[in-house]
């Protein structure tokens, strides 16, 4: 359906190393602020990966580097590499817009688009090249459904995104990003500004959603990242401090650091 | 594609500056364009009863919105019933979107037989004995009261939309500070609103001016246009805008007078151009900072 | 009494009294057109031409008059003037061409409205050669609208929300994309309101169209032909020393401001209604 045409100019990498992201010495920068530190981690292939820390710690930093998105703050600087399956994200040539598209991104708060629901979900597959009226309603459905939101809209379609609640909007959110055929998915902190029921309704999509997506999710809530992850990662003051399954992260924990936050010592 | 409709827009503007003023500079009657004397016949073009017509009237202008311009505006931003905002805010600005001629019909119908049957008489009779202000010398109710009434009336929602947004933009913990000390709410408006909004109030006040100096129609049908200086509010008088309105087609044929309609021209652009852009940076400044 | 409780009572009397005072402006001002212009106002008045110096006949070619020069005026000055408000919007920081060209529409923006009609008398009628016509006055008025629409157009674009930029780009939007696809959409309403707005103004002024799109009475038959316009009847026609021509005059003051109030007011509902999926 959509095809990734636009990567072929990058250089390959061989490399024995295996897994959908792989951030080698990731720094940014904004100005003389050093934000994040060196980071270099192996996110696994659908998975759902929690990366969490206390706040400010530069999660969504480190979560917009991987699409590209840090680069729209005045003044942002990046180095390192960045490789989705294989290609550098950051080398030169690089066309910006298909990185996105294949690293999808939900927001902390629900941002729909001024449309209505349809043309939300149709907006992405659109300016991708798909015009067909009927290839663009069977997307529609399919990822409506997807995103477990289909029988609550599928009569009002034509109604504005605005007119949906905060849970459905993030919803709508998720079924918008997947809509363009990610294989990564970002979500910042995608149930903070969402109430218990619908939060509980997005997690159990999460859950659903990486049997085929490799899922990124950054939360301040560890609870969350418990019931969630697959996958953790420990950031602190730019620094990835330790990261492993979340198995092992959370029962037996190695830093020290790690472990007084897990003990809840600081926010 | 569109910044060529932008640089369209910076060319206008710069031909409109830029014709005015090599125009100006041209003319060669520099010196004289302060004097009194405006005999074009003569070749005499002293642009002086004009700047004192169009000062006369905006002052007038200015003294009646000023205050009632504010007070309405305090109204609005601190004391309204909120059920009362809207309507009358609407109200306000159905003021506004009142075309000038109408303006000038209604102060030429109503305005100015109210000058010279009933304001005139009684004034001139009473205070006009004292001061030479107030002194009746030509009675025919073109004058600078009526057109300065009319005037004041069409500036006022200027001059309330801009007081009231800025009041409204003080942040309400200021008030609630001053309030929990005691204080009435006239009293915080006072020292804390007023202090806060008065850089914005004072660009409302100049855009205003800038209004009431601009004002072409309005004036045209009711000052006067008699070319002298005038010393009285009864007097009539002649702006400039008004000046190039009566003229303009005429200057086609006479160079020189062509000059000094385009050097009033100028004065006017000059005028309402700077105070124009210093009122709109302080308003941008504050949007900024508040 | 404490003095402050005097100072407060007397503030809450001068207010209510100036409040007063500026809405009897306004309700004096309106009632006496409406009077006036109800009177006068009959099915020839709108329908026929005038004939006899503004004593008999109606007001047929300042209306149509009106109506063509404010609207080619508009059409003028939105083509223009909404892709400049767009380019200023977007580009302001990055552009020294988009800072010149918005500090010029500020400029133009407090620009007295005789000046306009002495730019237009100049450079289109003299200049250009169209001589006193329906297109010289179109254009006038266009550069007088221009500022207007620039404004708000950038004002509204400004005011779309980094959040609804940042959707569409996460989706793999061009900068372009974003653009026309998303922030145009977000704006619309305000831009549209904007050229409704613009042509109200239009419409009302006078003094640019004094001497550029001269008058006439009858209806523009071509671009360049002169044509008549509402606010210049009023004002030639309240001139004249027939009250024939008076009630005529009052007649044009009527329909002029019922037409632009209500142009006025009905943008205000249409913006709440085109905002309908503008995300708040």
């Amino acid at each position: 359906m959509l095809s990734s045409k636009r990567l072929t100019t990058l250089q390959p990498l061989q490399s024995s190393i295996r897994g959908k992201l792989v951030v080698e010495n990731l720094n940014v920068y904004f100005g003389r602020l050093h934000a994040l530190k060196n980071i270099s981690i192996v996110i696994p292939d659908r998975q759902v990966t929690a990366i969490i820390g206390p706040s400010g710690c530069g999660k969504t930093t480190f979560l917009r580097s991987l699409n590209r998105m840090i680069e729209l703050i005045e003044g942002a600087r990046v180095t390192g590499k960045v490789f989705l399956d294989g290609f550098n994200i950051y080398s030169s040539g690089v066309d910006v817009s298909d990185v996105r598209r294949r690293v999808g991104m939900v927001f902390q708060k629900p941002n729909p688009l001024p449309m209505s629901i349809y043309d939300n979900i149709a907006f992405g597959p659109r300016i991708h090249g798909i015009r067909y009226r009927k290839v663009l309603d069977k997307l529609v459905e399919e990822f409506l459904k997807a995103a477990e939101l289909w029988d609550e809209v599928k009569d009002r379609l034509k109604d504005p995104a605005t007119s949906l609640s905060g849970g459905q909007q993030q919803r709508l959110c998720i079924a918008r990003a997947l809509a363009v055929n990610p294989e990564v998915l970002l979500m910042d902190e995608p149930t903070a500004s969402l109430d218990p029921i619908s939060s509980m309704k997005v997690e159990s999509l999460i859950r659903e959603l990486k049997r085929k997506y490799t899922i990124i999710v950054v939360t301040h809530n560890l609870q969350q990242a418990m019931r969630i992850a697959d996958y953790v990662a420990f950031l602190f003051m730019g620094e990835l401090i330790e990261h492993g399954s979340a198995d092992e992260f959370f029962s037996s924990p190695r830093k020290p650091k790690t472990i007084e936050y897990l003990r809840g010592a600081f926010s | 594609m569109a910044s060529i409709s932008s640089i369209f827009v910076v060319s206008t503007i710069a031909a409109l500056l830029l014709y005015n003023f090599m125009k100006f500079c041209e003319q060669g009657f520099l010196p004289s364009i302060l004097s009194d004397v405006w005999l074009p016949s003569k070749g005499e073009y002293g642009l002086l009863p004009f700047i004192a017509g169009t000062l006369w009237i905006t002052a007038v202008a200015m003294t009646i919105s000023l205050p009632l311009g504010f007070l309405t505006a305090i109204f609005m931003a601190e004391y309204i019933p909120r059920r009362l905002y809207s309507p009358i805010k609407s109200l306000i600005e159905l003021l506004a979107g009142i075309p000038s001629v109408v303006y000038g019909m209604w102060g030429l119908i109503v305005l100015v037989p109210l000058v010279r049957d009933h304001l005139a008489p009684l004034i001139g009779s009473s205070l006009g004995k004292i001061l030479p202000l107030f002194r009746v010398n030509v009675n025919t109710g073109f004058s600078i009261l009526a057109a300065g009434i009319v005037l004041s009336i069409m500036v006022l929602p200027i001059m309330i939309s801009v007081s009231e947004e800025v009041m409204r933009a003080v942040p309400m913990e200021y008030r609630e500070a001053a309030l929990a000390l005691g204080a009435t709410r006239w009293q915080t408006i006072k020292t804390v609103v007023l202090r806060l909004a008065s850089p914005g109030i004072f660009a409302g006040i100049i855009l205003s001016f800038c209004r009431a100096f601009g004002e072409t129609m309005a004036v045209l049908m009711i000052a006067g246009n008699v070319v002298t200086i005038p010393s009285s509010l009864f007097d009539p008088a002649y702006p400039l805008t008004a000046l190039i309105a009566n003229h303009l087609p005429e200057m086609i044929s006479i160079p020189s007078y062509a000059y000094a309609l385009l050097t009033a021209g100028f004065v006017l652009f000059i005028i309402t151009f700077s105070f124009n852009v210093i009122a709109r940076l302080v308003i941008r400044r504050l949007k900024r900072v508040g | 009494m404490r003095r402050a409780m005097l100072e407060e009572m007397l503030i809450r009397l001068l207010m209510a009294l100036a409040t007063v005072v500026v809405l009897g402006f306004l309700l004096v001002i309106l009632v006496d057109i409406a009077r006036r212009g109800v009177s006068a106002l009959s099915l020839s008045m709108l329908l026929e031409l005038p004939r006899n110096a503004g004593r008999e006949g109606g007001l047929l070619n300042a209306i149509v008059g009106s109506l063509y020069i404010s609207s080619l005026a508009t059409l003028f000055s939105a083509s223009v003037g909404i892709p400049a408000g767009l380019y200023i919007a977007e580009f302001e920081g990055k552009s020294r061409i988009a800072r010149a060209a918005g500090f010029a529409a500020e400029v133009l923006s407090g620009v007295p409205s005789i000046i306009f009609g002495v730019y237009g008398f100049i450079i289109f009628v003299i200049m250009l050669n169209m001589g006193v016509s329906l297109l010289a006055g179109a254009l006038t008025l266009a550069c007088l609208e221009l500022p207007i629409i620039i404004k708000v157009t950038e004002e509204t674009v400004k005011l779309v929300p980094s959040r609804v930029k940042e959707a569409a780009l996460s989706l793999g939007a061009t900068r372009w994309e974003v653009l026309s696809k998303v922030t145009v959409r977000q704006a619309a309403p305000g831009i549209a309101t904007a050229v409704l707005l613009a042509f109200a103004r239009g419409a009302g002024e006078a003094a640019p169209l004094m001497f550029t799109s001269g008058y006439s009475n009858f209806v523009p038959s071509s671009l360049l032909s002169p044509a008549a316009n509402l606010p210049l009847a009023v004002y030639y026609l309240i001139m004249m020393p027939f009250p024939e021509a008076h009630i005529r005059a009052f007649a044009a003051a009527f329909i002029l401001t019922v037409m632009v109030l209500s142009i006025n007011w009905g943008s205000r509902m249409l913006f709440k209604r085109w905002s309908r999926y503008v995300v708040k």
